[in-house]
């Protein structure tokens, strides 16, 4: 098959992040390419229904491997690929420039199988990179580069990362959800979902495909239902479970406490914490596998990208208000 | 005035007496005298003189009434008196009676006589004018002479003056303009004189020389029987020597017959096929007879081209005759359609002779032909193919090498699909054929197709005029990539035609390493709205990438209650593109396609893309990957659930990888153990 043709028909995005000013989206697909869009220049041909065409990216940078979870801290856009390589590109004004920093991780040869890293984190605040290789996270310093601590305890590999202050949560193939505190280097707390009969769902598998955490709540699903927790008095009970059709590989908490879902199907949907659901936007690959979104005073903006050449993009959040390509249509 | 009268009265009648006595005169001279009087009375007649009279007489009357009143004697006297005077007033008046009618006779004759002179002027007149339009025609005529010297071409004035002999050319001759052309007639009868001469020498030589040569001829003639019977008794050795002069002889005399395109294409195909290509064959195939009629022809076209012009002319001429008639126009209309008829035939003329290569291929018994037709009237080449293969034994396979899908898109959309010619469109239109009918009517003929690489082996241009050097160039161009191109074709789709038809009877060749748990069910072709009807191939037909011109098959394969429908497309220009696949999988029922499953598309994307080392048997591979594709997919897929259908029978290393959770499909180094990874 011709390359182009099988670009258009067989694009995954497989991860999605937005620069730290909130004006450039970057989007890496499976032949290894990373777009960037410009968000400011998008929503504005949106809000002023202009025919503007905004739906190619502004640049393509050629990934010399397959990117596989991108995150951004300042004007730095990480890239996680396979066998525990992090890079760092310098970037501007939304265009990738040149390779400016790597960090390998030291990698354990039993789980040489395993060893991309499949998501990132960064605590912005204290400048550290959390990163998920295989079933360990690596917490390293973005100041020189340095491994700093290893977090053990999942048996199988890592799907997501996500934190929020001193905490992060991570979601493992292995079925479990588990809560760590950076200062201890521990688990504080672990759940799998599988095992619960109100959460589990047989014919998807027990494997976590995310998770996610406010300050006071913590969402999780994947081959099991989407289950809510809460934070402050945490049991193996959830607080609240969305019956959401299909296997889930991104959860969020979106705008305070909406709580978003997308995974296997061409739903993604947004609940209330009490089980309404608030919108349901309908995508336009059969997967998502990346969600990314941002707000600050002068817009809103969100996309998502999955199995599809297509990233479908929102500015309030709620419905579906364009698409964007990856690859051009020749 | 009455006394005059009377006066002259008196004279007349004093006159008359008085001339007899001078002279005694005979009855005629009397009458004569009184006619010569009477004529000068008369000249002085006046026609007054009857009023004057009938004025007195009436004057009488009336005095003779008031007389009669008075019945005096008197009056009586008077009255006798009076009727004296009227008597004597009418006897004037009787004069003057007999002097009006002779007055009136004389001019009556005067005036005859005129009229005689006056016709008489006429007719002088008239036949002046008629002379004098004679001698103005005449004059015209003398005017609008030709000398029949005009029509004679003459040698320039400076070559008469350079060449001549002095005898012609003196001084007077220069200066007047008559003398000099006759003195160049004169000098040119002298010349032609010269000339037919040396013509009938030459002729007289040329005859001689024909003579002598009919008798070289007769020699020659009589020679041949002798050389005959030579080369008889030589073939024995030519064939132990196995040097066919003979029949290299023969094909040179056809190789002279061929049009220049075809010709063209046999050279440069012969001149290929003994340098670098042993296993290509050129022949040249038809009837050598019609050919050198053919050739005939066309000199003694050539030679009448300008008497063509003028024939042409006749029948414009006799056309517009015709218009006139009713009955002949009926005829006229059928001899139209006679000659539409016969026209449409001589556009769709073939040349007898058409070149034919065979094409044979290392390890494969099958060998293909390509017969290349030349319409001169359409001015292109079509194309017919043959191929000694048996394709009886199998339905789904024998769409692969038809000889049209051969032959088509070897190059880039190069699918005849109308005639390479921009002008052949005006010319179906000039015998009323829709443009579109160009294939049915080339069908009809069994001509085969017009296809673009074709005339470019011919070296035929329609975008541009090529001269003979160019035309050689473009052919020889053209040939080393086209045979390639058809030899890799003709290896692929042989290579295909035998897995498909393995396929057909259900059977998949087995990897020994790869266990495959699935079975092939099913496999048979399908035409092209039978697979846009599906919806798992509607991206295919959307995008554009496949098209009515590719072959289509569906293949089912199931593995215990799940069923994998497999919609395969097999391109034009195979193996440039690869066959493409569109999956369809039902399971637990559930229908997964590309666009519904994200697993789906993966498999899909896998088939598609996926690399080979030779086109060798590639559709069985892909069918292969298809295969262990779907059991893996329904393996790792069971292995989540409580009670799985499908048990583990391939070892992966890890079941599912990355955010989208890849399955294994790749298959390790070793063959045996399968993982994820990137789809290339």
């Amino acid at each position: 098959m011709k390359e182009n043709i099988q670009k258009l028909l067989y694009t995954v995005v497989t991860s999605q992040a937005i620069s730290s000013s909130g004006r450039f989206l970057y989007a890496c697909s499976t032949f290894g390419d990373i777009a960037s869009y410009n968000i400011e220049k998008i929503t504005s041909c949106i809000e002023n229904v202009n025919n503007e065409d905004i739906s190619d990216p502004i640049s393509v940078f050629k990934y010399p491997d397959s990117p596989i979870s991108m995150s951004v801290h300042r004007e730095f856009l990480i890239i996680g690929s396979k066998n525990g390589l992090i890079t760092g590109y310098k970037t501007s004004s939304g265009i990738i420039q040149h390779k400016s920093w790597n960090i390998q991780l030291q990698l354990s040869p039993e789980k040489i199988d395993i060893s991309e890293v499949s998501d990132l984190w960064v605590d912005s605040e204290k400048e550290l990179l959390y990163a998920a290789c295989g079933s360990d996270i690596f917490q390293c310093s973005l100041d020189n580069g340095t491994v700093l601590n290893k977090f053990e305890g999942h048996e199988d590999f890592i799907q997501s990362i996500q934190g929020c202050e001193q905490n992060f949560v991570t979601a493992s193939s292995d079925g479990t959800v588990k809560l760590w505190d950076s200062r201890t280097k521990k688990a504080t707390f672990s759940i799998k979902p599988s095992e619960n009969k109100e959460i589990s769902r047989n014919q998807f598998g027990n494997w976590m495909g995310s998770a996610s955490i406010s300050k006071s709540w913590l969402s999780c699903g994947g081959g099991p239902k989407l289950a809510v927790f809460h934070l402050n008095q945490i049991t193996k009970q959830p607080f609240q479970v969305f019956d959401y059709p299909s296997t889930i590989h991104v959860t969020d908490f979106v705008d305070l406490d909406n709580l978003l879902v997308a995974g296997g199907s061409n739903k993604m949907i947004q609940y209330s914490l009490n089980g309404n659901m608030i919108s349901d936007i309908e995508t336009s690959g059969p997967a998502v596998y990346s969600v990314v979104w941002y707000k600050n005073q002068q817009y809103k903006f969100l996309s998502a990208g999955g199995a599809s050449n297509n990233i479908d993009v929102s500015i309030n959040l709620t419905y579906k208000d364009a698409t964007l390509n990856f690859y051009k249509k020749t | 005035m009455v006394n005059d009268v009377k006066k002259r009265t008196k004279t007349a009648s004093t006159s008359s007496p008085t001339k007899p006595p001078v002279v005694p005169l005979s009855k005629e001279e009397i009458y004569n005298n009184v006619i010569s009087f009477e004529e000068s009375e008369e000249s002085r007649f006046k026609r007054d003189h009857f009023k004057e009279c009938f004025n007195e007489l009436n004057k009488i009357i009336e005095d003779v009434k008031a007389l009669k009143g008075l019945k005096t004697d008197e009056a009586k006297k008077r009255i006798a008196e009076k009727r004296i005077q009227g008597s004597m007033v009418i006897v004037k008046l009787k004069k003057l009676n007999r002097l009006d009618k002779l007055r009136l006779h004389g001019h009556r004759e005067t005036l005859q006589k005129e009229k005689l002179q006056a016709d008489s002027n006429r007719l002088k007149l008239q036949n002046l004018i008629y002379e004098a339009n004679h001698l103005k025609k005449e004059i015209n005529k003398c005017f609008s002479f030709k000398s029949e010297d005009e029509d004679i071409e003459l040698v320039p004035v400076e070559e008469f003056l350079e060449k001549a002999p002095e005898i012609l050319k003196g001084a007077e001759t220069i200066e007047d303009e008559h003398t000099m052309r006759k003195a160049r007639l004169q000098f040119e009868l002298q010349q032609r004189k010269e000339y037919s001469k040396q013509c009938k020498d030459l002729e007289k030589d040329k005859e001689d020389v024909a003579e002598k040569t009919v008798e070289v001829k007769k020699n020659l003639n009589s020679i041949y029987p002798c050389l005959q019977e030579v080369l008889k008794t030589t073939r024995p050795i030519q064939q132990i020597l196995n040097m066919p002069f003979e029949k290299e002889w023969e094909i040179q005399k056809l190789i002279r017959l061929l049009p220049q395109p075809l010709y063209l294409a046999y050279t440069k195909l012969c001149a290929y096929s003994e340098v670098i290509d042993k296993r290509l064959s050129v022949s040249i195939e038809g009837d050598e007879e019609e050919a050198k009629i053919i050739e005939m022809e066309r000199k003694q076209m050539k030679d009448r081209a300008a008497s063509d012009v003028e024939d042409s002319d006749n029948e414009v001429d006799e056309n517009d005759f015709d218009e006139g008639m009713n009955h002949r126009k009926i005829k006229r209309r059928q001899s139209q359609i006679e000659n539409l008829k016969q026209k449409r035939l001589d556009l769709f003329k073939h040349h007898p002779l058409s070149v034919k290569f065979n094409i044979s291929m290392k390890d494969i018994e099958e060998t293909f032909s390509v017969i290349l037709n030349y319409l001169p009237a359409l001015g292109f080449i079509t194309v017919q193919g043959k191929f000694n293969i048996d394709s009886n034994g199998s339905v789904a396979a024998a769409d692969i090498i038809t000889q049209e899908r051969i032959l088509s898109s070897l190059y880039a959309d190069d699918f005849a699909e109308g005639s390479p010619n921009p002008k052949t469109i005006f010319q179906l239109q000039n015998v009323q054929l829709n443009p579109n009918d160009l294939d049915k009517a080339l069908n009809e003929k069994k001509l085969g197709k017009p296809f673009k690489w074709a005339q470019n082996l011919c070296g035929i241009s329609f975008t541009e005029h090529l001269n003979i050097d160019q035309s050689q160039k473009l052919c020889e161009e053209t040939v080393p990539d086209l045979i390639r191109q058809i030899r890799r074709k003709l290896r692929a789709r042989i290579s295909l035609y035998n897995q498909i038809k393995l396929l057909e009877n259900g059977k998949i060749k087995d990897k020994i390493s790869v266990r495959v748990s699935c079975i092939l069910q099913l496999f048979v072709s399908i035409s092209y709205p039978e697979y846009c009807v599906e919806i798992c191939t509607k991206r295919f037909v959307q995008e554009g990438i496949v098209n009515p011109n590719d072959v289509f098959y569906r293949a089912v394969i199931t593995r215990g209650s799940a069923k994998l429908e497999c919609y395969i497309c097999i391109p034009s220009n195979f193996p440039s593109d690869y066959p493409i696949f569109a999956v369809d999988l039902s399971w637990n029922d559930f229908k997964y396609n590309a666009e519904t499953s994200a697993h789906t598309r993966e498999i899909e994307n896998l088939i598609n893309n996926f690399e080979v080392k030779s086109n060798e048997e590639l559709l069985m591979e892909q069918l292969h990957r298809t295969m262990t594709s779907f059991d893996i997919f329904l393996e790792t897929e069971s292995s989540q659930h409580e009670n799985p259908e499908f048990q583990q029978e391939k070892r992966h290393s890890y079941g599912f990888q990355g955010k989208e959770r890849s399955r294994p499909y790749n298959p390790k180094r070793n063959l045996t153990l399968f993982s994820s990874g990137s789809y290339n």
